[in-house]
C-alpha cells in the first residue's frame, strides 16, 4: 500500500466532528426566513384514475398558502434515465401504487399543513393492481402505465459467445432458480429540499440531500421550464444515500414550484414513512440461472433470465437490468452467457438504485449456485471460483478492460482468513463457513458525457481552497479529494478546504453513484492540484536554478530532490510569488472523464464500462440457534482489491456498512407489502441490524496499482455490497445442510427446513 | 411526526395527579413516555390532556416493606438494572427490564409504564396516513378487525418485557384512586380484551408494584426472543419461577395479555424437572393463549417459538 504524506494515511474525515457534535448542517437544519411548510397527498390505493381532488376545504384553512394538483404543473415527466422517464412530480390521471404523491400543500407552519393535507380529499375509480412481476408479465394482467402495451418496461437479451456449444461440451448442466427481496436503503437522514425564489433575477436556489446535484438541476429544469442556468442545486451535509437520493421527488419539485409561485422559501421533509414507501428500494428479483460446468467446475457456459419488480415507476431500469447482465461476466470469466432481464412494472413502491444496482441480486444466485454446484460434483467451493477467476489482461465478453485485478488472490486469502481447510463442512452441525466473491466498476465510462472537474487555488497565505461538483453524502468523497490536493501542494490537511456539490460555484460533475467519486472527481482534482504545483514550481525553481521536475514538496516546504537543504518554505515561495507582481491566487484547473468512446451507451453497444474494476472475496462464519432458527454472523472477513487506498480508514468503513448491509439483506430486511402496502415502514419494524448484531470483522487488502485511478486507487464503497449475503447464505448452508435461494433467511424459515429435515430422517 | 395538541400537568404529588386525572376527561397519565407519545404521534391514541408522573417523587425508588420488595411505579428500568439486591432475589425482573427496547427506552421507561403499555398489532401500530388505507380498526374507533376480518373484536397483542416475569414471581400491583389505595394481583390489571387492555378505572393509577419476599426463595428466569438484541419488541417472551416441586410459567406477545401457562404449570406440579417432563410441557406452552397474527409472524411460527423458549428458560434456571 502506498503510504506518503496524506495519500494512504487513515485520516479521519475533515467534517467528523462538525457532524458528531452536531453543528454540520443536514437540510432540515437550515431555515430561512418567511419560510413555508410543505406536505404531499399521496395515493391510499394501489392502481385507479383521479376522478376529483376537491382542494377547497384545504384552501379554506387558516394558515394555507397554496395547494397544487397534477393539473396545475406543467405535463412533464422526469426519471434519472432520459429515455425512462416515466414520473410526474403528481400524479395527472392515474395512481400507480400507494404512496403516489397527488397534491401538495403549502402552509406557514406544519402542523397546518399536516391538517391541510388531510383535508384534500381525492375521488378513485379503482384499476385491479397487481404486485408481482410473474403476475404482472401475464395475458390480461391490468396495464399499470397506459402508454406501454405490457407491463415490462425495460428488456435486455444478450448473447455473448456461444451458449448451445458450451452447454454441449459441459459435462454438468444445472438450473436453479433465487429470489431477492426488496431492502430499503433506509439513508438516516429523511429526504428533504429547501427551495428559495429570487423574484428579482428569477434565480431558483434548492437545497436538496441529493447524490447527483447536477441531474436534479436537469430534471428540475425540464419540468419546470426554467432555464438550467436559472437553476441552482446546493447539496448541504447528507445523512446516507446507498442509491437513494439520486433520483428527483416530488419535495424537490414542489419546494421550487411553490418558491417560484409565492416567492417565499418552501421545505418539505419526507416521514420515514415517506422515504420507505414513497421513495425507492433494492428491486426484489426473481433469477433462473443454468449453468453448465466441466467436471472440474470450470463454467463453460450460463443463461439467466431475470425478472425484477420495478414496481410502479422505472428510476434506472435500463441501466439496472443492464448492469445486472454485464456482471455476470467479472469476478468470473464467463466466456458464453445468455441473459434475458425484464423490469417489470407492478402497484408497488419504485425500485431503483441500491448499493450494487442490480448485481446485488444477481450474484445472490450466482454465489449461491456455485456453491451448490460444488457440492453436487464435489468440488471445492472455493477452488472453483479460482479455476473461474477472471485475471489481469483477460478479455472479457463485453470489453471490459481488465488491467488490474487481485480476485483469485482474494479468495484464496478469504478462505485461509476464516479457516475454511479446518472448517469448511468441518465445524459442529449449526456452525458453518461460506464465502462469496465479487467485482464492481470504479464509476461509468461509456454510458454518457461523465466528466468531473476541480479548481484548485492557493493564496497568499497557502490556504488551499478546493472547487469540487463531488456529493459528499457521508462516504468521505471530499475528504479524499482534500487528501489528494494536500498531497500534491505538500501542505497538511488543516490547510485545505473544500467547497462542494453547489452547482452554482462548483465546476460540473456526474455526482455519485456507480461508485465514481474517488477515480473520477479524484483524478479531476488531482489534475487542478498538479496545475496549480506547475505553476508554484515553475516559478521556485527559477528561484532555486533547478528544473520544475527536480523539486518535491511536503509540510508547506518545497526543496530540490536529494538535496533536502536547498529549498524555501512555502510561506516565502508565494511571498516572493506576490512580489514578482504574479497574480494570486494561483489557480488550476482540472477535468476528467474516464477513457471511453464518446459517446456510448452499453444499452445498445458493447464497450469498456468503467476506467477501472474492484475485486473482493468476503467470507463468513455463522451459528444457527437450531431450536429458535436465528442465525448469528460471528465472523466476517473482507478481502479486497480496491488498488491503492487513498485513506485506508473510509475504506474499513465502507467494508464494515456493507457487512451491516449485507446481513440486513441475508438475514433481518425485508420491505413486506400487504396488498401493495408497505408493511412496515419505521425503523422498529423494518428491522435492519444494529451495532449489537455485528459479527468480528477483519479486512485484508490485495495490492494492485491501477493505472488509470488517482494514485492507483479504485472504486471501495458499492462492491462490498455484493457479496456479504451470499457469503452468509453460503455459510449457513454449511451450518445445517439447508440450502436456502429465497432471501432473506429469517428464523421462522429455518425453523421450517430443520423441521422438514427433521421429519425426512 | 409531531405530537398532536393537549394540555400538560405536571404534579408532585400522588393525590394532585388523580385529581387532575378526575378533572380532566380523557386524559391520560404518563410517565417516560415511549410507548403513549409514540401512539399519539400515530394518532391512535389522542388524550387531550397528559399528566405527567415524572415529578412525584413517592413513585420512584425500591425498598422494603414488611414481607415484600416494594418498587414505585416510576422507577426506571435502568434503576431496576442497577439494583444488585432485586438482581439476586428476582433475576427474571432484572433481565426483562434489560431486555426492553434499547438504551434510552430503559433510561426512559418505568416499571409501572411498561407494564401499562398498549396492546399492538401490525394494523393499528402506523400513521394515520397509513391507516387511511383502510377502514378504521376497531381499536382504533372503527368497527372492523383486518387481521382476522371480523368486526367489534380485536386481537392486539400485548408485549411488554416485565408482566411475565412479574406474573411468576407472584406480584401484586398497588393502585391509587380517588377512594384510596388497593391492592390486586397483577393479572388482574389486564382485561385480556384488545380494545382496552388494562383494567385500571378512571383516574386510577398504579403506585408500585409489590413483590413478595417469598418469591426470593425460588429461581426465576425470564428469556426473550426478538430478532435484534436491540430495540425491538418480543417476538415471544418467557418468565419461568421454580422453588422445589413448583413451577410458574408466563408468556408475553401471545395473547392480547400477559398469561401464565397454566397447563404447563399443572403438568409439572410436583414433578421433577427431567428433560422428558419439559419437553412433554413445552408442548402445551401454546394451550393456554390465543395465537392471532398480529404480526409478520406466522401463529405456527411462534407456537414453536414458545415451546423452545419456555424450554430454554428452564435450562437456564439450573
Amino acid at each position: 500500500m502506498k503510504v506518503l504524506n496524506t495519500v494512504g494515511q487513515r485520516v479521519p474525515m475533515h467534517d467528523a466532528a462538525t457532524k458528531v457534535t452536531g453543528q454540520a448542517q443536514f437540510t432540515d437544519d437550515l431555515a430561512l426566513p418567511g419560510m413555508l411548510y410543505g406536505k404531499l397527498v399521496r395515493s391510499t390505493i394501489p392502481h385507479g384514475r383521479i376522478v376529483s381532488i376537491d382542494v377547497s376545504r384545504a384552501k379554506a384553512l387558516p394558515g394555507v398558502k397554496g395547494v397544487i394538483t397534477g393539473k396545475d404543473i406543467p405535463d412533464r415527466v422526469y426519471g434519472i434515465v432520459p429515455k425512462a422517464k416515466d414520473e410526474h412530480a403528481l400524479a395527472r390521471d392515474k395512481v400507480h401504487y400507494i404512496g403516489d404523491a397527488v397534491a401538495a400543500v403549502v402552509a406557514v407552519d406544519k402542523e397546518i399543513a399536516e391538517e391541510a393535507a388531510r383535508l384534500v380529499h381525492v375521488e378513485y375509480e379503482p384499476i385491479p393492481a397487481v404486485f408481482d412481476p410473474l403476475d404482472a408479465i401475464k395475458e390480461g394482467a391490468p396495464l399499470i402505465h397506459d402508454n406501454l402495451k405490457t407491463n415490462i418496461s425495460a428488456s435486455i437479451h444478450k448473447e455473448f459467445g456461444d451458449v448451445e456449444k458450451g452447454f454441449a461440451a459441459s459435462d454438468y448442466v444445472f438450473e436453479d432458480t433465487f429470489f431477492s427481496q426488496a431492502v430499503n436503503h433506509a439513508p438516516i437522514e429523511p429526504h428533504a429540499a429547501l427551495a428559495a425564489y429570487d423574484l428579482q433575477n428569477g434565480d431558483l436556489t434548492i437545497w436538496s440531500c441529493t447524490q447527483i446535484p447536477y441531474f436534479l438541476k436537469r430534471n428540475l429544469a425540464t419540468t419546470l421550464l426554467v432555464p438550467e442556468n436559472k437553476i441552482r442545486v446546493i447539496k448541504p451535509k447528507v445523512g446516507g444515500g446507498f442509491g437513494q437520493k439520486i433520483d428527483m421527488y416530488a419535495k424537490d419539485f414542489c419546494a421550487c414550484w411553490f418558491a417560484k409561485e409565492l416567492g417565499r422559501p418552501v421545505k418539505f421533509l419526507y416521514e420515514r414513512e415517506e422515504v420507505f414507501q414513497s421513495t425507492r428500494q433494492r428491486h426484489p428479483m426473481y433469477l433462473t440461472v443454468k449453468t453448465g460446468v466441466n467436471k472440474a467446475g470450470k463454467i463453460l457456459a450460463q443463461k439467466i433470465t431475470a425478472y425484477a419488480d420495478g414496481g410502479a415507476y422505472n428510476s434506472t431500469a435500463p441501466l439496472m437490468i443492464t448492469l445486472s447482465c454485464f456482471f455476470i461476466m467479472i469476478p468470473y470469466r464467463i466466456e458464453n452467457l445468455i441473459y434475458e432481464g425484464y423490469h417489470v412494472y407492478t402497484n408497488k413502491p419504485v425500485g431503483g438504485a441500491m448499493r450494487g444496482h442490480g448485481i446485488p441480486q444477481a450474484r445472490f444466485a450466482i454465489e449461491r449456485q456455485i456453491d451448490l454446484i460444488a457440492k453436487r460434483i464435489g468440488v471445492d467451493a472455493a477452488e472453483m471460483r479460482v479455476i473461474n477467476a477472471i485475471r489481469a489482461g483477460m478479455p472479457h465478453p463485453a470489453g471490459f478492460i481488465i488491467n488490474t485485478c487481485g480476485f483469485a488472490d482474494s479468495v484464496t486469502e478469504a478462505a485461509k482468513a476464516i479457516g475454511w481447510k479446518e472448517k469448511r463442512g468441518k465445524l459442529p452441525f449449526g456452525r458453518g463457513v461460506g464465502l462469496a466473491g465479487a467485482s464492481f466498476p470504479s464509476g461509468v465510462a461509456n454510458m454518457a458525457h461523465l466528466a468531473s472537474g476541480a479548481v484548485v487555488q492557493l493564496s497568499r497565505e497557502g490556504r488551499v481552497s478546493i472547487l469540487s461538483g463531488a456529493a459528499d453524502i457521508g462516504q468521505g468523497a471530499e475528504t479524499v479529494i482534500c487528501q489528494i490536493v494536500a498531497e500534491q501542494i505538500g501542505v497538511p490537511m488543516e490547510d485545505v478546504h473544500i467547497t462542494a456539490a453547489d452547482t452554482g460555484t462548483c465546476p460540473l460533475d456526474a455526482g455519485t453513484f456507480g461508485s465514481g467519486v474517488t477515480v473520477r472527481a479524484g483524478n479531476a482534482a488531482l489534475l487542478a492540484a498538479n496545475d496549480v504545483r506547475d505553476q508554484l514550481f515553475s516559478f521556485v525553481a527559477d528561484r532555486l536554478k533547478c528544473k520544475p521536475d527536480d523539486l518535491m514538496t511536503a509540510n508547506r516546504r518545497i526543496w530540490v530532490k536529494g538535496n533536502p537543504d536547498a529549498g524555501m518554505s512555502l510561506s516565502d515561495a508565494l511571498f516572493e510569488y506576490q512580489y514578482s507582481n504574479r497574480p494570486l491566487p494561483i489557480v488550476g484547473r482540472g477535468g476528467w472523464i474516464p477513457p471511453a468512446e464518446q459517446p456510448t451507451s452499453l444499452l445498445t453497444k458493447n464497450g469498456n464500462f468503467s476506467p477501472n474494476y474492484s475485486f473482493m472475496t468476503q467470507a463468513a462464519e455463522v451459528e444457527v440457534d437450531l431450536e429458535l432458527g436465528k442465525v448469528k454472523v460471528v465472523k466476517m472477513v473482507t478481502v479486497h482489491d480496491c488498488g491503492q487506498p487513498i485513506n485506508p480508514m473510509l475504506v474499513e468503513g465502507q467494508l464494515e456498512g456493507s457487512i451491516m448491509g449485507g446481513m440486513g439483506q441475508a438475514l433481518y430486511e425485508d420491505s413486506t407489502c400487504i396488498e401493495g402496502q408497505q408493511y412496515n415502514p419505521s425503523f422498529l419494524d423494518y428491522g435492519f441490524p444494529t451495532v449489537m448484531e455485528m459479527p468480528e470483522m477483519g479486512a485484508l487488502h490485495i495490492d494492485t496499482d491501477d493505472p488509470v485511478g488517482p494514485f492507483g486507487a479504485k472504486e471501495a464503497g458499492e462492491g462490498t455490497q455484493l457479496a456479504p449475503a451470499p457469503a452468509i447464505v453460503n455459510a449457513i448452508a454449511d451450518a445445517i445442510g439447508v440450502e436456502f435461494n429465497r432471501l432473506p433467511v429469517t428464523p421462522q424459515v429455518v425453523l421450517e427446513a430443520l423441521k422438514k429435515n427433521a421429519d425426512k430422517s | 411526526m409531531r405530537l398532536p395538541k393537549f394540555t400538560h400537568h405536571q404534579p408532585t404529588r400522588i393525590e394532585d395527579a388523580i385529581h387532575a386525572l378526575a378533572d380532566n376527561p380523557g386524559a391520560k397519565a404518563v410517565a417516560g413516555g415511549t410507548d403513549l407519545l409514540v401512539n399519539m404521534k400515530h394518532r391512535v391514541e389522542l388524550p387531550p390532556a397528559l399528566v405527567s408522573l415524572s415529578r412525584i417523587d413517592e413513585l420512584r425508588g425500591i425498598r422494603r416493606e414488611g414481607d415484600a420488595t416494594v418498587i414505585g411505579a416510576c422507577t426506571t428500568l435502568k434503576e431496576i438494572q442497577r439494583d444488585e439486591e432485586l438482581g439476586r432475589k428476582f433475576p427474571a425482573l432484572v433481565q426483562a427490564a434489560m431486555a426492553v427496547g434499547s438504551y434510552r427506552h430503559q433510561t426512559m421507561g418505568t416499571l409501572a409504564g411498561n407494564l401499562c403499555q398498549n396492546t399492538r398489532c401490525r394494523f393499528f401500530n402506523q400513521s394515520w396516513e397509513w391507516r387511511r388505507v383502510r377502514s378504521l380498526c376497531f381499536k382504533a374507533g372503527g368497527e372492523d378487525c383486518h387481521v382476522v376480518g371480523k368486526k367489534n373484536i380485536c386481537f392486539s397483542t400485548y408485549s411488554g418485557d416485565m408482566a411475565p416475569a412479574l406474573l411468576v414471581l407472584n406480584a401484586a400491583i398497588r393502585i391509587q384512586g380517588p377512594q384510596g389505595i388497593s391492592h390486586i394481583p397483577l393479572a388482574d390489571l389486564f382485561s385480556g380484551q384488545g380494545k382496552s387492555p388494562l383494567a385500571l378505572a378512571s383516574a386510577h393509577i398504579v403506585t408500585a408494584v409489590v413483590i413478595p419476599e417469598a418469591s426470593g426463595n425460588g429461581l426465576s428466569h425470564y428469556e426473550k426472543f426478538s430478532l435484534r438484541d436491540s430495540i425491538d419488541f418480543p417476538i415471544v417472551g418467557a418468565a419461568v419461577w421454580r422453588e422445589n416441586g413448583s413451577v410458574r410459567v408466563a408468556f408475553t406477545a401471545v395473547d392480547r395479555a400477559p398469561v401464565r401457562a397454566q397447563a404447563i404449570e399443572a403438568a409439572l406440579q410436583g414433578q421433577k424437572l427431567t428433560g422428558p417432563a419439559i419437553e412433554k410441557a413445552a408442548s402445551l406452552a401454546a394451550k393456554s393463549v390465543k395465537l392471532v397474527p398480529t404480526t409478520i409472524h406466522p401463529v405456527a411460527f411462534k407456537r414453536d417459538i414458545m415451546a423452545s423458549l419456555f424450554i430454554r428458560a428452564v435450562r437456564a434456571l439450573g
